[in-house]
Formats: C-alpha cells, structure tokens, sequence
C-alpha cells in the first residue's frame, strides 16, 4: 500500500526534472527500485498509471522499473559485496559488520525528455 | 545531458538520481535536529495488527515514571488508543491517517505541537498496524522497535525481513500465552537471527508483567544515553 505514496513521489520528482529542463514531454524515466525497500513493482506500475493524469508531462511516458540488488561494504575488509538474501554478511571474509551501500532506494536515475525548438 | 535533433524538437536526455523519500527525509533529519537539542528519545514502534502494541505501551506508560513520556498513536481511524493511553496519565496525540497505511515524518512534525516537548524524555511513536509499509518512513527517531506476538507465527521475520532488518530490537509479545499455542519459540528466535544476526529479542507479557522490567531497562539505558549526549 505504501507503493502510493512513493508514486506520488517519483511523479512529482520526474515532473520537476522535466519543467526545470524546459521539457514539454517526458519520453521515458529510467527507476532504480532498491531491494531492500520491498516495494511491489506491479503495485507501484498501477499507481504510476492511476496518478499520473495529475502530470500533463507525464501522459506518455515509460516508467522502466529496474530491480536494484543489495550491495554491502564490510566495516572489517572494506570489501563492497552484493547480497543475495536477508542476514547481510561480507562476501569476501564473512564478517556481519557490513554497511548498505546500495539497493536501499528508490530513485528516479534519468529520464528521456522533449523540448520543443524556440 | 546529450541532445539529438528532431523535427521541430529535441530529444534530451536527463540524469536526475533523486530519491522517492527525499521529502520525508528532510523533514523527518529536522525532527531529528529538534529531538537532540531537547535530549529526546524518540522510539518508533512497529508491527502487525493485533500484536499488543496498545496494552504494552499501557503497562509501559504507568511503569516508566518519573521518566516524563509521550506517545503520537497512528491509526487508519478512531480515537480509541489514544483514548485508552490517555488513562495512563501521558499526553497522548492520536495521528488519524484516514487511509493510509504508515506514518510519515509530517504527520509526525504536525502533531508535534500536541505535546510539550520541553517537559519530555521519551517520545514513542505507536506506528500503525502493519510489517511493510512503515518500514522506510523514517520519524526522526533515534531506533525502531519491531513487536511480533506469540499468536502470529514463527515466519513472521521470514515474510516481512525489512523491518526486523531496520529494527534494533524485537519485542515478543503476548509470551504467557507461548504454553496454550504450538508455538515453537526457538524457530522463531531462529528466523529473527537469520533476518538480523545479533539482534536483541526481549520476551513480555503486558498481562502477567513477564520480562516488563528488561524492557524498562532497556528504554531508561537508551534514555541514559541520548542524555548523555545532549550534556
């Protein structure tokens, strides 16, 4: 359910990228969906499609929802690791004292945009 | 920013790397601002439906004193918890969210105003019902607790990872009833480890009192802590 609330957010981020680049249409935006936030990639496709009629720029565009993996950087070996699954660890020594470095957002990362010729 | 050439238009293409919690998240780093400067413990209270959230904080609220506590309840609807907390003898603010399924750092900052914080050590924020969506809001608290009831089954941790991941410590709840239930506590205990390895798991009881006093100490040793540094 909160797949809403984060559509509200990535439309209202992509139109305020679009108006302050002079565009009048936006073409395509590229979404990173971090693994760690759980977020249901159907769910947020059918509330980016429902709210988007408050976005005139919006209208025709593609959202690309791309699934971020888990990254880690160990606190012991300063390795950076993807994670496969829950119970994060160091994949090159093993150690738990690990920091999310990635996989932990979700961000609109580019966009494909139309400006009209003055 | 590359441009192609079109007819009678351009093509562009836009890096932008912004964040769908930005907003939430610059309100709930000024919530955290003000709570430090006051020495305020803020804790961020989250699980299931139904998991004793309400009767613990009930048990929680009369034991604390003399530390002077708060709660900001969350609910779809109703004034009922508040109304039962409120008993207690605490300021209690009810945040109705008419809806929506979690709490968010403006519901937060908005209801603020509802409680002295000048008179304040401890604030909890009673999140509403529910694993997922709370999660990843963050309130400006200093730590999460997650609750899971004995009634609920051992996968819970299993099923909805996030939050047992972002919790610092795991409340099971309603622990007199563990001898009436097939409930298999080291399996559970098991799934919280593999989810979150080393995370602190507390057994209570708000009905018989069973394990209220480590949760207690608990909070008095964070609230030690969050003072210390305000000093």
């Amino acid at each position: 359910m909160h797949e809403m609330a984060l559509a509200e957010e990535l439309l209202k981020i992509s139109d305020e990228a679009a108006a302050s680049a002079g565009a009048e249409e936006v073409l395509r935006v590229g979404v990173g969906v971090g693994w760690l936030l759980q977020v249901e990639r159907q769910s947020l496709a059918f509330y980016l499609e429902a709210l988007r009629r408050d976005y005139p720029r919006l209208e025709h565009a593609v959202f690309e929802l791309d699934e971020e993996a888990v990254r880690v950087r160990c606190r012991v070996c300063g390795e950076e690791t993807e994670q496969a699954g829950w119970g994060f660890a160091c994949g090159a020594c093993g150690d738990r004292d690990v920091e999310v470095v990635a996989g932990d957002r979700l961000e609109v990362r580019d966009m494909e945009v139309r400006t009209d010729d003055v | 920013m590359c441009e192609t050439q079109g007819e009678g238009h351009q093509h562009r293409h836009l890096e932008v790397h912004r964040h769908a919690m930005e907003a939430n998240d610059q309100v709930a780093a000024r919530l955290r601002r003000g709570f430090a400067a006051r020495g305020i413990l803020v804790l961020n209270l989250i699980s299931a439906p139904g998991s004793g959230k309400t009767a613990l904080l009930e048990r929680t609220l009369e034991q604390l004193r003399p530390l002077r506590v708060s709660v900001l309840v969350g609910d779809v609807e109703t004034e009922r918890d508040a109304e039962r907390l409120r008993r207690c003898g605490v300021p209690v603010a009810q945040i109705v969210t008419a809806g929506t399924c979690h709490l968010e750092a403006g519901m937060v900052e908005s209801h603020l105003a509802e409680v002295d914080q000048r008179e304040l050590d401890v604030l909890i924020v009673e999140n509403v019902g529910n694993l997922v969506c709370p999660s990843g809001f963050d309130l400006g608290e200093d730590l999460k607790v997650v609750l899971v009831s004995t009634t609920e089954g051992e996968d819970k941790p299993l099923k909805y990872p996030a939050i047992f991941h972002r919790a610092e410590l795991a409340l099971l709840t309603k622990a007199d009833l563990a001898p009436h239930l097939d409930f298999d506590r080291e399996e559970l205990l098991r799934n919280i480890q593999a989810v979150h390895p080393g995370m602190k798991v507390l057994e209570v009881s708000a009905k018989t009192g069973l394990g209220l006093d480590l949760w207690l100490d608990w909070i008095r040793a964070k609230v030690g802590e969050k003072q210390s540094l305000h000093v």
